[in-house]
């Protein structure tokens, strides 16, 4: 008897992003589903098969990657990573943002890459579970956070981000895996307004 | 098939609050081993549950297993099919369709001929091991006891004692090890994964069901049990074996009763809640077999008294990525 977990239980998920203005105007500029990433099985795998950390708290998606050379080429199940993260927590913080960042390794092709990697977190009060089998990730980059973001001299917009297990390996420093990501069209981010992903998961 | 319950399973992982890592009392509850597999269970058609040995045959009063064979008198086989084509106006052999939403093996009632007592729990029982349900196990079911337990294959109901076709014992490899609850959940061995590879190599199942994966980083589990001669012909006299479930600990139930983890193992005062994780429903007796070559193929395989008796090893296998 063989099983896909990830296939059979149809997980997936959905991505709404939105721009909120500083009168509270609040605008959807995408709308759309998003690819689980076979980081999802291997991280469920090492829970299921106690071969990972021992804390449940290390299989949770409690942090997540903005980046800035996404493309539909990597809406594929096989995808590990970011194509262009941002670079470092003060890109996601900013001048005086109240976005929360972190920093850790990542797993990627069933190996712990050893870079510090930049993340931003979500805080346990923005996870919602929907209903019995939904859970709801809101992300808000608020209005200093991740603007005016630039490489190599030229400006550049946000149009990927992915979502990340913490932990499964129960390394030090942590080292999270990518489980879900979507590619978007991009959005130059200014102090002009703040960004809401609610991204839904439906295991 | 997984069932609505693995999904919630996983929710129930991703919402864990937090906070409860800093309180030493509850930290527990947050241990990994509470969200994985714990136990497998067998099931059958909800009328295979009034069928088969579950039917009294007097004299009721032996504790001897008793069915009757529908097939010719030459044949010392017990085939399911056999039983419910003799008795198709009253009996439909049809185990339930598994469904998504599926909580249980069988949804309609799995209680037995003889009732008093008796819990309907969707699957085949242990009565054997429970003080109140072991006087009437031999017509509840559905597994030997770990000594001995006589059977009969009979060609008639009127008359047991004089129509014997064969006859011998059964003996449990479940209740020997102590593997198997009295509401018939069959626990896993305990132990992370190191400890599980070790028994997966060693072929060991006397600790219960096997969880292994053999890479650093796994993309499957392998989940491998040892069903033995005894408990398959235990299994067979009372209706075959058409369900399989697997089954996680409800965290949420026994915290809501005061139980808090670790929650061990116990055959007879289980306080383990479970929830479906997953089924596989056949729709053929996964132990039917026939005689061969002038062998009774029940008394070879399945007797205590055989020396060819044998054991299934039944592998399930689930694939993360």
């Amino acid at each position: 008897m063989i099983l896909n977990l990830i296939e059979e239980l149809d997980i997936k998920g959905h991505l709404t992003i939105s721009k909120v203005y500083k009168s509270g105007q609040e605008e959807v500029v995408f709308d759309d589903h998003n690819i689980i990433v076979s980081g999802m099985g291997v991280a469920l795998a090492h829970l299921f098969a106690l071969s990972g950390s021992n804390s449940i708290l290390d299989y949770q998606i409690d942090r997540f990657q903005l980046g800035l050379s996404g493309g539909s080429v990597l809406e594929v199940s096989s995808t590990n990573s970011l194509s262009g993260p941002l670079s470092s927590m003060d890109e996601y913080v900013g001048v005086a943002g109240n976005i929360l960042a972190t920093s850790g390794y990542q797993i990627r092709n069933n190996s712990i890459y050893a870079y510090a990697n930049s993340y931003g977190t979500i805080p346990q009060q923005n996870v919602t579970r929907v209903d019995d089998d939904t859970v709801r990730y809101t992300i808000f980059i608020d209005q200093e956070s991740c603007n005016n973001l630039t490489r190599n001299g030229s400006n550049v917009s946000i149009n990927e981000i992915g979502l990340f297990v913490k932990n499964i390996k129960n390394n030090d420093p942590v080292a999270p895996i990518l489980v879900a990501y979507r590619y978007f069209s991009p959005i130059r981010k200014t102090s002009d307004f703040g960004l809401i992903f609610r991204w839904s998961i439906n295991f | 098939m997984l069932v609505d319950g693995a999904g919630e399973l996983i929710v129930d992982v991703m919402t864990a609050n937090r906070s409860l890592a800093s309180i030493p009392s509850a930290s527990a509850i947050l241990d990994a081993s509470n969200y994985t597999f714990h136990a497998i269970s067998y099931g059958k058609d909800a009328d295979g549950f009034r069928n088969h040995a579950h039917t009294i045959l007097s004299p009721s009063s032996t504790k001897t297993i008793k069915v009757k064979s529908y097939d010719a008198v030459t044949v010392s086989s017990y085939h399911t099919s056999s039983t419910a084509s003799a008795l198709a106006d009253t009996y439909k052999l049809l185990p339930r369709y598994p469904s998504p939403l599926d909580r249980r093996l069988e949804l309609n009632s799995t209680v037995t001929t003889y009732s008093s007592g008796v819990p309907d729990v969707g699957q085949c029982l242990n009565s054997v091991i429970n003080p109140s349900l072991s006087a009437y196990s031999h017509l509840i079911g559905c597994f030997p006891a770990s000594a001995p337990t006589t059977y009969w294959m009979v060609s008639s109901v009127l008359n047991t004692t004089g129509s014997v076709i064969f006859s011998g014992t059964l003996s449990s490899f479940y209740n020997y090890y102590s593997l198997m609850d009295t509401s018939g959940f069959l626990t896993f061995a305990p132990g992370y994964a190191a400890a599980q590879n070790a028994l997966w190599d060693a072929a060991d199942y006397t600790k219960g069901v096997v969880r292994a994966c053999k890479t650093s980083f796994p993309e499957k589990i392998n989940m491998g049990w040892r069903l033995n001669n005894g408990d398959a012909g235990g299994l067979l006299l009372f209706g075959g074996l058409y369900h399989i479930g697997l089954w996680y600990l409800d965290l949420k139930e026994m915290l809501k009763q005061g139980y808090y983890p670790p929650y061990s193992f116990n055959t007879l005062n289980n306080i383990r809640k479970y929830k479906l994780f997953a089924k596989k429903t056949f729709n053929k007796d996964l132990l039917y077999l026939n005689d061969a070559g002038g062998l009774s193929a029940f008394k070879t395989y399945f007797d205590s008294a055989s020396a060819l008796r044998t054991a299934v090893t039944i592998l399930w296998d689930i694939n993360f990525v």
